[in-house]
Order: C-alpha cells, then sequence, then structure tokens
C-alpha cells in the first residue's frame, strides 16, 4: 500500500505544470457548470450540457495519468517486475476513481444516476489516457475514438443504460488489455529533450509524427507566411508548428462533444468551450515554447550585445505571431464545426472573449517564460491563479455587457491596462539572466 | 552441473532488413564478469536488452539459471538488476524519492549501502533526476542497481559519461562487490583500460555473433602482432590459418593473433616454417584490430 500511495504522490506530481493546467481548467469548468445549475433553465436541458463538461475534465485527466503512466512505464520494471506493474495499475485506477468522485457533485445537481455520474467519467478517463499511453498511433487514435463510436449507437435506438454497460465492460476489459500489454520503450535516435516535448507528452503523438508535421507545417510558414529565411526567426518560429497541433486536437475534442450532443434543441456549450481551450492552450503553448528556446543556446553568443536584447525582442515577436495564429487556427475551427453541425453560436461573445483573452494572455505570458514551472512555488500558483481568475472575469463581464462592449469605457480601460501590463511583463523579461531563461524548467 | 547463469542458444534479431543478432550462442559462468566489446551499432545493446527480455528475439533460446524468461518466478527477477545506455525517466523525482521509490521494488534493497555509495559519490540526494548532469544520472542508476545487492548485473556503457575519477571508483565498487558476493555481471562499454581493471572475461559481438570469448588474461597472454620473415611475398598457408589481418610484403608478411591459439604463441612460433618475430600488444590495440579486420 505504502507504494501504492508513493506512486499516487509521483503520478500527480509528475508533471507541475500540467497538474496546475489541469486544476486551472477544473476550476473553470467548475465555474462554468455552477452557471448552468443556477441559470440553467428548468426543462432540465442543462443536465447534457453539465454532463460534457464532466467528461471534457475525465479525459483532460485521461490525458494527465496518461502521461504519469507512460513515464513510470520508462523504466526497465514495467516489462520485468510484476509488482511494479501491480502497484501502477492500481494507483492508475485510484486516481481516476478519485477524481470521478470529485466530480460527481457537481452533476449531482442534474442527475442522481450513479452511471452517469461516476461510472462514464470513470470510463472516459481510462479510455482517454490511451491518447498519451497507447503503443502506437491507431491505439492512440481507436481506442479513444471507441466511446464516441459508442455513443453514436444512440442515433439507431440503442438504449443510453445499454451503451454505458458495454462501455464499463470495455474499460474492464483495457485495464486488463493495460497490465497485459507489458512493453519496453523503443529506442529513439531522437533526443530525450524532443521526447520530452509537450507536443509528445501531452498529444501522445509519436515522436516521428510531430517532427514530421512540424517540419513541414513550419516549411509552409516560413516560406509563405513569416517568409523568413532559416535563421533565428526559423529557430523560435517551430513553436508555431506546435501550436498549429494544439489549435487542431482541440478542435477535433469539441467536434466530438459536439457530435455527441447532437440533440437539435441542446445547447452544445461551444462558447464555454472556446474559451476553456484557448486558454489553456497558452498555457501548453508557453511550455511548448520554453522547451524550444533551449535551441537559441548554439547561437545566442552572436547576440550577446545589450544582454541579448535583440534575441528577446525575436523571442517575444516570435510567440506573439505564435498565439495569434494559434488561436485564428482554432477560432476558425470552432466556426467550421458550428457551421458543419448546424450548431447555434454566440459569434460575436466569442470573437470578444477571443480578442480579450488574447490581448490579456500577450500582456502577461513574458512573466510566465521567466518562471521555473518545475516546482510548485508560490509564485507560480499566483500566476496561474491571475491569469484563471482575470479570464474568468472578463469572459463573465463581457457575457454581461455584450452588446454594448464598443461603447464602454471599461473595454479601453481594459485594452491600456493590458498595454501597460505588457510594459511591464516585457521589462521584467528584459531583465531576466538571459541563461536562466534558456535554463528554466 | 551446468553452472551457465545465462544461456544463449541461436537466437536472431533483425530490425526490419537488419540482422543484428545472426545465430548468436553465448553462456555467462555464476561470478564471472564479463566485458562485451562490438563496435557502434553491433548489436550491444540490443544482446544486453534481449537478455533482460526487454526486447522479443525472433528465435531462438534464451536462459536465466536454465529458466527461460517466462518461467522464471517474482523471486528469481527480483535478482537482476539492468542499467540502461539512456537512463530517461523519472526527472521529477527527487534522488533519494527515485532510489527509495525503486527500492521498494526489489527484495534485496541494501538502504543503508545506498545511502553511502550515494553519500561516498557526492550525489546530492534533495536535487531532482532532471538537473542532475549526464554523468551524475548514470551514477544515480548505478547506485540503484548496485544497491539491489543483484546476483545478475547487466550494464549497458555504465561509465560512458563518467570522468576518469568517478570510473575508478565504480570499478572498485564492483570488484568490492564481486568479492564479498557471487555477482555476476555483464556490462558494455567501449574504455578497454576499464575492462582490464574489472573483467575476467571479454566477449567481441562482430557480425551479429559473439566472435571472441575468452579470459582476460588468457587473451592478453596470446595477443600479439607477428613479422614473418621470407624470401619475397608469403601468402597465408594453412599453418597460419588462425592470424588476423594477414599483409603480404616484399619481405615476408604480418599479421597478428587476435585470439587464443589450438597451441601457445610460443610453440606456434617455434614450430612455424619461417622464422617469426612478435610484439606484444595492448587490449585497446587488438580491439582496434579486430574491430577492423575484414573492412
Amino acid at each position: 500500500m505504502k507504494a501504492v500511495k508513493q506512486t499516487i504522490g509521483l503520478m500527480l506530481t509528475h508533471s507541475v505544470a500540467m497538474f496546475i493546467s489541469v486544476l486551472l481548467i477544473t476550476v473553470i469548468f467548475a465555474f462554468f457548470q455552477y452557471n448552468l445549475s443556477l441559470y440553467g433553465n428548468s426543462s432540465g436541458s442543462s443536465f447534457l450540457p453539465a454532463l460534457m463538461i464532466n467528461l471534457t475534465l475525465a479525459v483532460l485527466m485521461g490525458v494527465f495519468i496518461g502521461g504519469a503512466m507512460k513515464s513510470l512505464q520508462l523504466n526497465y520494471l514495467w516489462k520485468i517486475n510484476q509488482h511494479y506493474r501491480n502497484v501502477l495499475i492500481a494507483a492508475f485506477l485510484l486516481i481516476a476513481v478519485s477524481y470521478c468522485l470529485i466530480l460527481m457533485p457537481a452533476l449531482y445537481l442534474n442527475t442522481q444516476q450513479l452511471s452517469l455520474m461516476f461510472l462514464l467519467p470513470f470510463c472516459i478517463i481510462i479510455f482517454s489516457s490511451h491518447m498519451v499511453i497507447g503503443q502506437n498511433l491507431w491505439h492512440k487514435i481507436l481506442i479513444p475514438a471507441v466511446p464516441l463510436g459508442l455513443f453514436q449507437l444512440t442515433k439507431y435506438g440503442v438504449e443510453l443504460t445499454t451503451i454505458i454497460i458495454v462501455l464499463f465492460i470495455a474499460t474492464f476489459g483495457l485495464i486488463y488489455f493495460m497490465y497485459n500489454n507489458y512493453f519496453y520503450r523503443e529506442r529513439s535516435p531522437i533526443s530525450h529533450e524532443k521526447e520530452n516535448s509537450l507536443a509528445v507528452a501531452t498529444t501522445g503523438l509519436n515522436l516521428k509524427w510531430v517532427m514530421a508535421f512540424n517540419y513541414y507545417i513550419g516549411l509552409v510558414l516560413t516560406k509563405w507566411i513569416a517568409r523568413s529565411k532559416r535563421n533565428i526567426d526559423w529557430t523560435i518560429i517551430m513553436p508555431h508548428t506546435k501550436l498549429a497541433l494544439f489549435s487542431f486536437l482541440y478542435v477535433i475534442l469539441i467536434m466530438g462533444f459536439v457530435l455527441m450532443n447532437s440533440e437539435k434543441g441542446d445547447k452544445p456549450l461551444l462558447e464555454p468551450f472556446t474559451i476553456m481551450f484557448i486558454s489553456a492552450s497558452f498555457i501548453s503553448l508557453i511550455m511548448e515554447s520554453r522547451q524550444l528556446l533551449r535551441q537559441t543556446r548554439v547561437f545566442s553568443h552572436i547576440f550577446s550585445g545589450n544582454k541579448h536584447r535583440q534575441l528577446r525582442n525575436k523571442i517575444l515577436i516570435s510567440m506573439d505571431k505564435m498565439f495569434i495564429v494559434n488561436s485564428i487556427v482554432f477560432v476558425v475551427g470552432i466556426f467550421l464545426v458550428a457551421y458543419a453541425f448546424s450548431k447555434p453560436i454566440n459569434a460575436q461573445y466569442i470573437l470578444y472573449t477571443v480578442t480579450a483573452v488574447i490581448l490579456f494572455a500577450l500582456a502577461y505570458y513574458p512573466i510566465l517564460l521567466c518562471m521555473n514551472w518545475i516546482n510548485i512555488s508560490f509564485t507560480l500558483l499566483a500566476s496561474i491563479t491571475v491569469y484563471a481568475g482575470t479570464i474568468i472575469a472578463t469572459a463573465r463581464w463581457i457575457n454581461i455587457h455584450t452588446v454594448d462592449l464598443l461603447s464602454s469605457p471599461y473595454t479601453w480601460m481594459f485594452i491600456v491596462a493590458c498595454l501597460l501590463l505588457r510594459g511591464i511583463t516585457q521589462t521584467i523579461f528584459w531583465k531576466r539572466p538571459f541563461e536562466l531563461l534558456l535554463k528554466n524548467k | 552441473m551446468n553452472s551457465a547463469i545465462i544461456s544463449i542458444e541461436n537466437i536472431y534479431k533483425s530490425y526490419q532488413d537488419h540482422k543484428v543478432l545472426d545465430n548468436l550462442n553465448w553462456q555467462i559462468e555464476r561470478g564471472d564478469i564479463v566485458a562485451l566489446l562490438g563496435k557502434n551499432g553491433a548489436g550491444k545493446s540490443t544482446l544486453l536488452e534481449s537478455i533482460m527480455n526487454l526486447r522479443d528475439i525472433d528465435s531462438g533460446e534464451l536462459k536465466l539459471w536454465e529458466k527461460s524468461w517466462k518461467n522464471l518466478p517474482q523471486s528469481q527477477r527480483g535478482k537482476i538488476a539492468y542499467v540502461a545506455q539512456d537512463t530517461v525517466g523519472f526527472e521529477w523525482m527527487r534522488v533519494h524519492v527515485f532510489l527509495s521509490y525503486l527500492g521498494g521494488f526489489f527484495p534485496s534493497w541494501d538502504e543503508q549501502y545506498c545511502n553511502d555509495l550515494s553519500h561516498k559519490w557526492g550525489l546530492d540526494s534533495n536535487k531532482k533526476v532532471g538537473d542532475l548532469s549526464g554523468g551524475q544520472t548514470q551514477i544515480l542508476h548505478v547506485i540503484q542497481a548496485l544497491s539491489v545487492k543483484p546476483e545478475l548485473l547487466i550494464l549497458d556503457e555504465p561509465v560512458a559519461h563518467l570522468d576518469p575519477n568517478m570510473r575508478r571508483q565504480f570499478i572498485s565498487e564492483l570488484v568490492d562487490l564481486a568479492c564479498e558476493s557471487s555477482i555476476t555481471v555483464v556490462f558494455s562499454s567501449h574504455i578497454i583500460s576499464d575492462l582490464e581493471r574489472v573483467a575476467n572475461k571479454v566477449a567481441l559481438l562482430k557480425n551479429g555473433q559473439i566472435e571472441i570469448s575468452h579470459e582476460v588474461e588468457e587473451l592478453k597472454a596470446s595477443i600479439a602482432h607477428l613479422k614473418i620473415a621470407a624470401g619475397g611475398p608469403l601468402e597465408q598457408s594453412e599453418y597460419y590459418a588462425e592470424l588476423a589481418n594477414w599483409q603480404s610484403h616484399s619481405q615476408g608478411a604480418t599479421a597478428t593473433v587476435v585470439k587464443p591459439m589450438s597451441e601457445s604463441l610460443e610453440s606456434f612460433i617455434n614450430n612455424a616454417p619461417n622464422k617469426i618475430e612478435h610484439t606484444k600488444i595492448s587490449l585497446e590495440d587488438w580491439y582496434l584490430e579486430v574491430c577492423n579486420e575484414g573492412r
């Protein structure tokens, strides 16, 4: 039992930044669930959106603990030591069960069915964890797609209860498969740093695929969009590639939920999903970029004059471009999904909110680049809380004032505040010793 | 009674079209400290990983303590320790957490010994694994493996990132461990001077097979450069068939003895039809000779 407890602790702390992101998203979603429960109409239509929120959280938790599991599976003991396997699986399942129990009360306001409150999120956690744990691309795509496929059967008159029972049995089958599928990591000629890349860790995609994807998207961006040569900009612009990857994945995830929530009268929750994912994607992109910043070590000495000012500016400009392109790709993706599935969407609200989120993120992120994310520190928690709090407050404020937003003096105050904030965070970024910026973990 | 702790018979392993292990046979006896040599890409890591059951072999038989991995009980598996060439993972853990966590999975884990080694080798137990340098990470994994007090220790290039001082300390620890228990060690390395200090046997992996496997002392006594005198260019006759790197020249030929022959070097020279001068070579020179042979 001691080993299981220890493993649970290690799994939860395997990626502090991801853990904080999951917490952040849980808090933001909880806020929306609370809103739904309070303002959802009395006919009970808030149930499905609330369930969708729970399942989204389950997916994120699945990816998170899938990453932890994958990290611990790297050791050779996973292949040869049965005790190690037992402990890992037990810890993995206990985290999944505990998280489902934490999610239960929020859904209890809408339904009292244990199968929906507990079993369904549990199954989703196990299946979605295979986006990371899956040994090959087919496992990573097909296994997590199983619940989505099963839910499509409701269209053909299959009872939801039956589907949940099938899903539950399939989940146990999958756990059994996990337990017996004791593989050893394939050796990769690519450096460990790249294997640690967040695009690989969070999406669970094969490294070769991510690198190929990066290469070709990077090629397009630098040739036709960024129009730069393969110099400093090329090195720093590489995050552009992952940004597209993140955006596409988030859009696909949202599309999945839209498909599940296919009843005509239901609110597909596109607005909150867009804001959730765009806020979370900034955190993911910052983490990803921090890995890529190390690439500049090779030539940073060339720009050592004036405390690397020129290079620092290049980094910030590249990051700005990355955030903006990422958001555009994402929002266009959302609008296309809404259009393709004929879902109602409050375009004005989405555009305003996303613009506000981008503005705030652009103003705020330089400070996040200066921090060390490997340890949970008060500064890190405070920074994330400020980021999350501001986004929640802004989204809520825009929701109330969508109509008269452009004429409101608060809008202009917000823009000025963002500009001032950017000035401050950029100064902090400039003053940070360059070697620390590159070494930050 | 067969005292082979590792017994490999006719194993094959390919990656796509590339044969890495090709009908390989090898026996390692209890208490042996075996250095596995071979060029980059020769398949040393694949062989060690196959012994550890981390890679599936295409065919053949591989036994530890005369049992296949399938039949090897968990208690026996816990007596094996392994250090991989690329020691990845666990970056977020602190050193002491890493050691105590993994130690929990080995019944013979010696906590005191582990602490002593960490202290002796100057490993900061509060540091995160991800913050350690390449050499320190390797030391960490070596400490973890030694603290298991294993009966079988497999090390894949364990000293590649260590400075000479740390290499000496590691070797000394390994020798101590081998003296106080009947540990069997198989390690791959490119640092020949180290293997001379610690190994009692040396094996060379070439062309997918263990081409040479001998006692280190026996090998050192046998290997030599030979200068064979003759009136003109000398072709390699049947008598000289065991010699490698045969090169004819205007006054005879030169060749190398790369492995112990059917008779001793002295009697081979005395019985030869030609006059032979010999020069002893170091293991390092021998290694270069055998690696370049047939290129």
